[in-house]
This record gives structure tokens, C-alpha cells and sequence, in this order.
């Protein structure tokens, strides 16, 4: 078993010496990972969708009772600060969840608004239940109506004698939720959907399977593929919704919010920098380690070092970075998350990656793909989509 | 309702009219907006008992910038003047007073009484004022150096006041370069020693700036004060209101009392489209210029998502702590203080020690036990103010904090009442017997009147890093982050009293952009 710090927290890494079991449970059944070191606001009263519409980069006023929206939120220059999600569970009650402690940076909007902003990373825990079969498993602990349950929707349910919160959400990419519950039920609910998970082959699963499947989904990690505009010693570290790909979450034409008008004048005169998906050539890698006598050595677990991309073999011209990468098991693909400069950001681009065989640095060819790998249809298929 | 502007001023205080008219008179169409029944703001007179009035809450008109007035021609429209600064007594606890009048012999023959010494130091403390006047006087009445732009203008600009500063020659300018960021008690310390007079010539460093004589860079504040306090309004404050007031009608200004801004209109693209009145009637202008404070500008006259946080931020630390508090009394018989009559203006504090220690308490939430009084008796000089042989006094109490603990109400007002009516005893025994009538006004009252926020009575503290770009830098130079919205008021350069520099400066700003 290996443990990481996160956030304070003890977080399993892998239950096992190799995580490929965890990976494989996540795309094949279903793995259960606790999230609980996610930091998890809640913000009520009659203007919380206003005061949280002020903060993020989407409009939160738009968002329906039991919908979910992914999002991020800026500083005054429109760059990123952290990404996470804001749940709807009332008219007048939203729950967010953060990478980073965002308690200090939402709080100094308060002014003007009727909300209470409070704090209860310490008081909710969160558990992962992603996969194919996640459904099903879920179905056996509680009678939410799950196949009427859309992708990022979110509903209130019972398990035994307590409640939680289910969304449809998930860093793997898959079919998979998220359970909200308060720390005083959390071990009950671990127990109860690994008690329903077990003729549906669950697993216990950590973060480094996490890693691979959030690679192959394309969803970029902060202090990995961009740093909190907040903790960024140098402005070049800085980067806009519209660099790191959240360019989508981004809702200009309305009310005023952090970071509009350099978001909108960003809009006008276009990015520096894009996150794109690097399809990394095989062939050509093989090729470098068998020069060497070599067999070709990738490591299994999803590596997060910054790796130069040029426009050519040569390297006289350095046009980007990779931030984070893997294998793909499921897509037999060698991938990665790279931030390039703006004109080299088609799809079908042909950039150069380096490689390091034997000490010494050579380049293959990487194709510019979409950041989403692998995307099945089950992600986001609803069984009885009639029902909102 | 048809009508349009050009420019709407919120605010008809001694700033806003003199902003109003300053644009008025290059035809710019220009409406005032005042909240209370009457224009002025803090320069404005009232009836505080029957039959008694004040001319002003603030009662120094020693600040007033003379050149303005004359741009203003305001010597049309009533106003006199003189272009000195009045006599001021200060007292001794031990029944003693020294005059400082403009008369630098006459003021050292006086203080020659107590000692040669201080006799010969105030000679020399004038002519270093007299020395300095020019470069410190040039430096308030001309807009903030801007230290961030390169333009050529810019430099030039820069180049200029350096070259002033240096022009004093090197034994003056390094003079002035080691005692600015001094304290004030040990800047005087160093020339008298005559403790009242030294606590009296200090006083003005500490209105309004949440120091003590012994708290650093409060010898700026004296040495600002010392330099542009050359003027006496004959009237008072109110005098001056009524002839600005005649002189903005006369440009063509429309004002409106009674009219309070609830909402500063703005677009999409933060540009200013106008004012919506808590009435909700809307008027239209593409400029508007606030003359009240920057906070009351900012957060109580924006949307809150309007603004950006590094805005937000910087308005949330804008210093404008309330310290002073003002007592107005009506007295049935002429006043006299350590047996001196006929006076207008009396300062008390007696020593370094004394002043600091009535300081002392308003870091902690409790006001003076024995405050620093900055007395003026208006019915000296303008009889009109009471009935026949009365008299009215105007007292700025130092120090009495806006963030009382418990908070202010009549029982804590009843405890500052007396201990002032205590102090005012001891320099004037029996004045208490003569009291017809009196009216204690808190930071809190202050605020609650004037919407001077915090109480403060200056629009913000006066200290070095609120000085040049007063409020912040993000608001310095009367402009805002939003297109067409100015501020023109005393939470701009160069600061609060009454001087008309920031409507001054803030109207020709303006001019400059349109």
C-alpha cells in the first residue's frame, strides 16, 4: 500500500504494490476512491447564486435546482485561481467544492451579498464511486431514481438511517458519482456500497489510478498543468480560463464577475497558450530504445514533469510544454496534457516530444488531438433521459 | 426631466461647489447633487440651539487656497478674505497663553515672556518655514506627482520639483529631507522647550491622523499645515459657502438639495451612465464626480460586483478611523480662556506627554480622559451667530474613536460632555454656569450626519502613504477604475479641512479628459 499527503490528509496512492487493478476497476467495474481531503463550501441564502455568479466564471444564476457546474474562478486579470464544482441543491443553497483552501478568497466578496458562506471541508466527506458499473452498485444502497439522474445532476438520498448527497461527477472520465455524506456516516457509507459493490467486482482505489484515468479524460490538475493564479511567484506562471482549455466555462455577456474585462479582452485579441492532447508516436520511441539494444521502458504510473515540445525535430524551436502523461491501458495510446502556444493548438498538428533514452535527449513525433482520450458513451448516457 | 448634463457632482460641500463651478465655467452643464437639506458639508453652518448658530463644523479656514478663490473671483459674489493666517492662543494648563499671530517679532516678544530661548528658536522655526513655504506650498497645490508614468510631461514634471527641492539650497533641503519623517514632539523638541507651546504649535499635525505627537511623519503633517495656513475667511467657512454657492449660480450650476444618490449608473463596460436618486428618479451624464468619501463612492454607491477585488481591497483599507468629536455650546456671556477674551481660536494641550496620553486611549476603543481641544469662537468676529453679549463656541475633541467600547449612546455621549465641559473649566472657570445650550456630536453622529464615513472628518486619515495617491494609487489622480466617474473630494489629493484644493484639482481633471 502507498499513502501521499493530500491537502493534510494520509490519501492512498494504491491499496496493492501496482495501482493497474484500481485503473482497471474504475474503466471495467467500478473503484471507490475518498475524495474527502476535496476542500467543500457551502454557500446559502437569497443571494447565493448572485454572490457565486460575482466569483466564478460561469453564471451560476442560470444553473438549475439539482444541476451541477464545473467550473473555474479568477483573480481581477482573469486568471485562474482553482477549478471545481458548484452544486445546486436549492433555490437558495450551493455546495462547491475546491482543490485549494478557497474559504479566504470567497469570503472577501461577501460584502453587498445576503449569503452564508461557511466552510465544512472538515464536516463532509466525499467518496468516488466511478465506472461502469457504479450505477447498479449505487442502486443497491439507496432509491434515488439513477437512471433518471443526468450527467452533472445531483439529488438528495438515503442510505440506511442517513442522508447524502449524490452527483453525477467524476475525475475518471467514466460513469461514475460523487457521494457527499457527514463525516459521522462516512465509514457506514464506505461499508455499505463496498458491501453492494462486491458482486459487481469494486474495488478500494487510489489516487494513482486516478491519475491515468484523469489524463485520458484530458482533465488538467492544478499545480500540475496550472498553477493558482493566487500562488504563481511569476506572471508567466499565470494562465486564463481560455489556456488551460476551460475556455468552455467561461460566461462573458452579464453581470459583472472577477476577471471580466480581461477575460473579454482576452476574447478579442486571443490566447497566448492552449491545452491540448499529445498522441505520442510508438513507433518512433521503440525505435530510440531498440537503437540502444533496449526494450522500450515507460513507467505504468502517470508521470507529472514538465517536458519540452518544439515544432521540430531539431529543437531550435521550443513551442510548449507537457505537464502530465501516461500509457493508456484501454487505449493502447501513449498520451499527454500539454500547454503549447496558440497557433500550435489544431488538432492534427504535428509537434516534437522529447524523449530521454539511455541520458540522452532525443525527440518523436506527438500529434495534437483533443484533450478528451477516451470518452465513452456510457459517461454521460442516461437510462431514462425523459425525467430531468 | 429633459434637461441633460455633462457632469453630475455628488456631494455640495466647499469641494463639490468648487468643482461645479470650475466646469461650469468651460460651459460644461452641471448639476449638484446634495443629500441634506442644505449645501457646504462640513463647511456649512447650523442653528444647534435656538437662536445660536455655528458658521461650519470645521472651523479653520486658514487652509483655504487663496489662488483658487481669486481663479473663482469669488471676491464678486461677497467673499473677504485675508491673507494671513488668524491669531491662535495657546494655553497653558498653568493659566498661562502665548498668541501666535502672522506677526513672527510680535509672536516671539510673546513667547519671549516664557523664554529667550524659544523667543530666538521660533525666529528661526519661521524662517525655515518661510524657507520651505514655496516648494511644500507648490507641492499641495499642484496635482500629486505622478511617479509612475514616463511621459515626457511626466518627467518634466518630476524633474521640476526635484529641482525646487534642490533650489532650497542643500542646507534646507537636507533639513527638511531628516525632520519630514520625524515625530512631531521630537522635531520641536529639538528647538523649545517650552512644553504648552511646543504641544501648541504640534496640534495641527494630529487632527485627523490617528497619531500622537510622539507617532512618526507627524512633523509632515505640521510642516503641510505650517506652509498653506495663510488665510482667514472673513465669516468663517459658511461665508465662503455662501458666496460659492452664489458663484456656481452665477456659472450656471444647478443644485439640488434634499437629492441623494443611491446608485452610481454604470454599463457593461464599467463606463458611467449616470445616477439613480433614492427617489429612483435616474439622471443621465457620461461624467460623474464624487465629493463624498471613497468608501461611501465605492461601496455604498456601486454594486458590489462591480468592483474588483484590488479595488475592494484598497477601499477596505483606506484608513479613515473617526477621532474627533465636536462640541457646540451656546453661553449667555462672552468667553474669555486663562483670562484671554476676544480671541477667535484657542488650542490646548499643554505638553508631549498630555497630547499623547489623550491619544492613547483611541487605539484601545475608549476616548480621552482629558482631550486636546481645538476651541474657535465665532461669535468674536461674527456677532450675528447668538443673540447680543452671548457667544458660541466650536470644539474639536481630540481624541474620541468612531469604535467605542459599547458603543456610542447618550450615557458614553453624557461622559464625553462632561469631561470636555470639565477641561473647558479649567481654562475658563465658571463657563460651565453660562452654558444656555450645547450639542455633542460623536464620529458616529458625524457619520450618521455628514455620511462621513467612519466619522472621519478629513475623508480618510492624513498620513504619508494616504497623501500622494490619496485615497489609493488605484484612485489616485481624481480618477476611478470606471470611465467618467472622478472623485473630487477631500479623500483626494491633497487631503481634507477646508482648502478647495480637491474640487479644485479634481474639476481640472476632468477638463483635462473632455
Amino acid at each position: 500500500m502507498k499513502w501521499k499527503i493530500w491537502a493534510g490528509y494520509y490519501a492512498v496512492c494504491s491499496y496493492e504494490t501496482l495501482h493497474d487493478a484500481e485503473y482497471y476497476a474504475f474503466r471495467n467495474s467500478a473503484g471507490l476512491l475518498d475524495v474527502s481531503p476535496l476542500f467543500k463550501y457551502r454557500v446559502t441564502g437569497p443571494d447565493a447564486a448572485a454572490f457565486l455568479s460575482r466569483i466564478m466564471v460561469r453564471n451560476i444564476e442560470k444553473l438549475a435546482v439539482g444541476r451541477v457546474a464545473y467550473c473555474c474562478w479568477c483573480d481581477d486579470h482573469g486568471k485562474v485561481i482553482d477549478d471545481g464544482t458548484v452544486m445546486r441543491r436549492g433555490e437558495q443553497e450551493f455546495f462547491v467544492t475546491a482543490a485549494d483552501p478557497a474559504f479566504s478568497w470567497f469570503s472577501r466578496f461577501l460584502r453587498g451579498y445576503r449569503v452564508e458562506l461557511t466552510d465544512i471541508s472538515d464536516q463532509v466527506a466525499g467518496l468516488a464511486l466511478q465506472g461502469p458499473t457504479s450505477r447498479d452498485i449505487l442502486k443497491q444502497v439507496c432509491d434515488a431514481d439513477l437512471d433518471a439522474l443526468k450527467y452533472f445532476a445531483t439529488c438528495k438520498t438515503r442510505v440506511d438511517n442517513f442522508e447524502i448527497y449524490i452527483s453525477r461527477t467524476g475525475y475518471t472520465g467514466d460513469l461514475g458519482y460523487e457521494l457527499w455524506v457527514d463525516n459521522a456516516h462516512a465509514l457506514k457509507l464506505w461499508d455499505a456500497v463496498m458491501d453492494a459493490g462486491r458482486n459487481y467486482d469494486i474495488r478500494p482505489a487510489g489516487l494513482d489510478a486516478l491519475d491515468v484515468t484523469r489524463v485520458e479524460a484530458g482533465l488538467i490538475l492544478k499545480d500540475v498543468d496550472y498553477y493558482n493564479a493566487l500562488h504563481a511567484l511569476i506572471d508567466d506562471r499565470k494562465s486564463s480560463p481560455y489556456e488551460i482549455s476551460l475556455g468552455w466555462t467561461v460566461d462573458l455577456d452579464r453581470g459583472p464577475f472577477n476577471g471580466q474585462a480581461a477575460l473579454k479582452a482576452e476574447k478579442q485579441q486571443g490566447s497566448k497558450w492552449a491545452i491540448v492532447g499529445l498522441d505520442i508516436n510508438w513507433p518512433q520511441l521503440e525505435e530510440l530504445y531498440y537503437k540502444r539494444g533496449l526494450p522500450p521502458v515507460l513507467s505504468l504510473q502517470a508521470w507529472r514533469s514538465s517536458i519540452p515540445v518544439y515544432a521540430s525535430k531539431d529543437k531550435r524551436k521550443q513551442v510548449g510544454y507537457a505537464t502530465s502523461g501516461t500509457w493508456s491501458p484501454i487505449l493502447k495510446k501513449n498520451i499527454a496534457l500539454a500547454t503549447v502556444q496558440k497557433q500550435y493548438d489544431k488538432i492534427g498538428t504535428e509537434l516534437q516530444f522529447e524523449v530521454t533514452v539511455e541520458h540522452v535527449r532525443h525527440t518523436v513525433s506527438a500529434i495534437v488531438s483533443k484533450t478528451q482520450f477516451y470518452n465513452p458513451e456510457h459517461k454521460t448516457f442516461t437510462p431514462k433521459p425523459s425525467r430531468s | 426631466m429633459s434637461k441633460t448634463y455633462d457632469i453630475l457632482i455628488i456631494g455640495g460641500g466647499h469641494n463639490g461647489l468648487t468643482a461645479a463651478i470650475v466646469l461650469a465655467k468651460k460651459n460644461k452643464r452641471v448639476l449638484v447633487l446634495e443629500k441634506r437639506p442644505v449645501v457646504g458639508g462640513l463647511a456649512a453652518g447650523e442653528e444647534f440651539h435656538p437662536g445660536y448658530f455655528t458658521n461650519g463644523l470645521l472651523h479653520d479656514t486658514s487652509e483655504v487656497n487663496l489662488q483658487v478663490l481669486r481663479k473663482l473671483q469669488l471676491e464678486n459674489f461677497g467673499l473677504k478674505w485675508q491673507s494671513a493666517a488668524p491669531t491662535v492662543a495657546l494655553l497653558s494648563k498653568q493659566g498661562e497663553c502665548v498668541k501666535l499671530s502672522h506677526d513672527a517679532e510680535q509672536t516671539a516678544t510673546e513667547i519671549a515672556r516664557f523664554s529667550a530661548k524659544d523667543a530666538q528658536a521660533y525666529r528661526e522655526y519661521i524662517s525655515f518655514l518661510a524657507s520651505i513655504r514655496p516648494f511644500i506650498a507648490n507641492l499641495l497645490t499642484d496635482f500629486p506627482p505622478d511617479l509612475t508614468a514616463f511621459g515626457r510631461r511626466q518627467l518634466w514634471t518630476l524633474l521640476k520639483k526635484s529641482l525646487a527641492l534642490r533650489l532650497l539650497g542643500k542646507k534646507k533641503m537636507l533639513e527638511l529631507l531628516k525632520v519630514t519623517p520625524m515625530c512631531v514632539a521630537d522635531f520641536l523638541n529639538e528647538k523649545f522647550e517650552t512644553g504648552f507651546i511646543k504641544a501648541g504649535i504640534a496640534a495641527p499635525a494630529l487632527y485627523g491622523s490617528f497619531t500622537g505627537p510622539w507617532s512618526s511623519y507627524t512633523t509632515l503633517n505640521l510642516l503641510m499645515h505650517e506652509c498653506r495656513s495663510a488665510s482667514n475667511i472673513v465669516g468663517g467657512p459658511q461665508a465662503l459657502i455662501n458666496a460659492l454657492t452664489k458663484a456656481a449660480e452665477n456659472a450656471g450650476v444647478e443644485i439640488r438639495t434634499n437629492n441623494a444618490v443611491q446608485e452610481i449608473l454604470l454599463d457593461e463596460n464599467h463606463s458611467v451612465n449616470g445616477v439613480r436618486l433614492s427617489t429612483d428618479e435616474v439622471i443621465q451624464a457620461p461624467i460623474v464626480a464624487a465629493s463624498c468619501t471613497p468608501q461611501t463612492t465605492f461601496f455604498n454607491l456601486i454594486q458590489p460586483a462591480q468592483l474588483n477585488y484590488t479595488l475592494e481591497h484598497a477601499v477596505q483599507h483606506y484608513r479613515s478611523r473617526g477621532t474627533t468629536a465636536k462640541l457646540h455650546l451656546a453661553l449667555n456671556k462672552p468667553v474669555a480662556f486663562n483670562g484671554v477674551g476676544g480671541l477667535e481660536f484657542y488650542r490646548t494641550g499643554n505638553s508631549f506627554d498630555e497630547m499623547e496620553r489623550a491619544f492613547d486611549p483611541v487605539k484601545y476603543g475608549a476616548f480621552s480622559e482629558e482631550p486636546v481641544l481645538d476651541i474657535h469662537v465665532p461669535t468674536v468676529s461674527n456677532t450675528g451667530l447668538a443673540p447680543s453679549g452671548h457667544s458660541v463656541l466650536s470644539v474639536l475633541i481630540h481624541f474620541a474613536p468612531i469604535n467605542l467600547k459599547g458603543g456610542w449612546n447618550e450615557d458614553s455621549k453624557k461622559r464625553l460632555y462632561d469631561i470636555t465641559i470639565k477641561t473647558l473649566e479649567h481654562y475658563s472657570p465658571g463657563i460651565s454656569a453660562s452654558i444656555a445650550g450645547a450639542e455633542l456630536l460623536t464620529p458616529a453622529d458625524l457619520e450618521q450626519r455628514y455620511g462621513l464615513t467612519y466619522g472621519h472628518i478629513y475623508h480618510g486619515e492624513h498620513a504619508v502613504d494616504q497623501l500622494i495617491t490619496r485615497p489609493f494609487p488605484a484612485c489616485a489622480n481624481y480618477t476611478t477604475p470606471f470611465k467618467g466617474l472622478y472623485l473630487c473630494g477631500s479623500g483626494s489629493f491633497p487631503g481634507g479641512g477646508i482648502t478647495c484644493m480637491p474640487g479644485y484639482l479634481g474639476a481640472q481633471t476632468i477638463l483635462k479628459h473632455c
